[in-house]
């Protein structure tokens, strides 16, 4: 399985990546909207997209908007991965087609267990 | 606003333990860097129905410890850029969970990194409205909220 990981921060993608390879996806990386779109595009498809709200270029919430307009990724699992605590966040994420969402700062066995909700993994 | 020292010294804890694993504990003030001593501040800046700014201070020594904490990495291999990758998000976790806690509709910046030695920095229209200082790791670490007038 594949994941993105969209962050501008590299330490955020690095901790994930970790966690993420350690359960098996093949890691891709991103550090904006924009980059992400475009690693989309190199690698055909992602399983899972782990995507921060606050990034330069184009946010977190753009980047949904901008892929779930794209009949391709229609399967592609999108998290939230943000700071960005607030309900009225979290439901604007959702309604633009976010599937999940885990608040920083998290521990692995949250994000493992939000994946595992998610269905990618038993 | 008045801002409660248990919620941003829970919050402060939350970060610094889950996210690097290191210790900080709330102080009535704690040891200042030397003026001597390379220091950083990460800044993020609130925008909406409060407007403000949140800052994140620490030494170089205790940013050093962090970083390679972020990146599991040994001391020595911590680079300029590492270091500022990490308070700088550290300072976007701090903002964005302080953040709930302000009325209405707020949005954040990016976070900025300065560094440096005997520097001030100041954020014109800023007040300081709350200040917390921690101990981490035997190093200083200061929070502060300032509020726009």
């Amino acid at each position: 399985m594949r994941a993105l990981i969209i962050d501008d921060s590299r330490a955020i993608r690095m901790i994930l990546g970790k966690t993420l390879r350690g359960i098996g996806f093949e890691v891709f990386e991103a550090g904006n909207g924009c980059e992400a779109l475009e690693r989309l595009q190199e690698i055909g498809r992602a399983d899972l997209a782990l995507v921060d709200w606050n990034m330069p270029e184009m946010n977190g919430y753009d980047f949904v908007c901008s892929v779930r307009s794209k009949a391709e990724h229609a399967d592609m699992r999108v998290m939230m991965v943000t700071t960005e605590a607030e309900i009225t966040q979290m439901i604007k994420a959702l309604e633009a087609g976010a599937n999940e969402y885990i608040i920083k700062p998290f521990s692995k066995e949250a994000v493992v267990e939000k994946i595992q909700i998610l269905g990618l993994i038993p | 606003m008045d801002f409660s020292a248990d919620d941003i010294n829970q919050i402060t804890s939350d970060i610094w333990t889950s996210t690097l694993g290191l210790n900080a504990q709330p102080v009535d003030k704690a040891s200042e860097a030397s003026s001597k001593e390379r220091s950083l501040i990460g800044c993020i800046q609130i925008m909406g129905d409060w407007e403000g700014a949140v800052t994140l201070y620490c030494s170089e020594g205790l940013a050093n410890m962090a970083t390679a904490s972020m990146f599991d990495m040994a001391l020595e291999e911590v680079t300029d850029e590492e270091l500022h990758d990490t308070l700088g998000e550290l300072t976007n976790m701090t903002a964005g969970n302080i953040k709930t806690l302000l009325p209405g509709d707020c949005r954040i910046s990016l976070p900025s990194v300065a560094e440096g030695i005997d520097y001030k920095v100041s954020i014109p229209g800023g007040k300081v409205t709350f200040q917390q200082s921690f101990e981490c790791e035997g190093h200083p670490l200061l929070i502060t909220i300032l509020e726009r007038a």
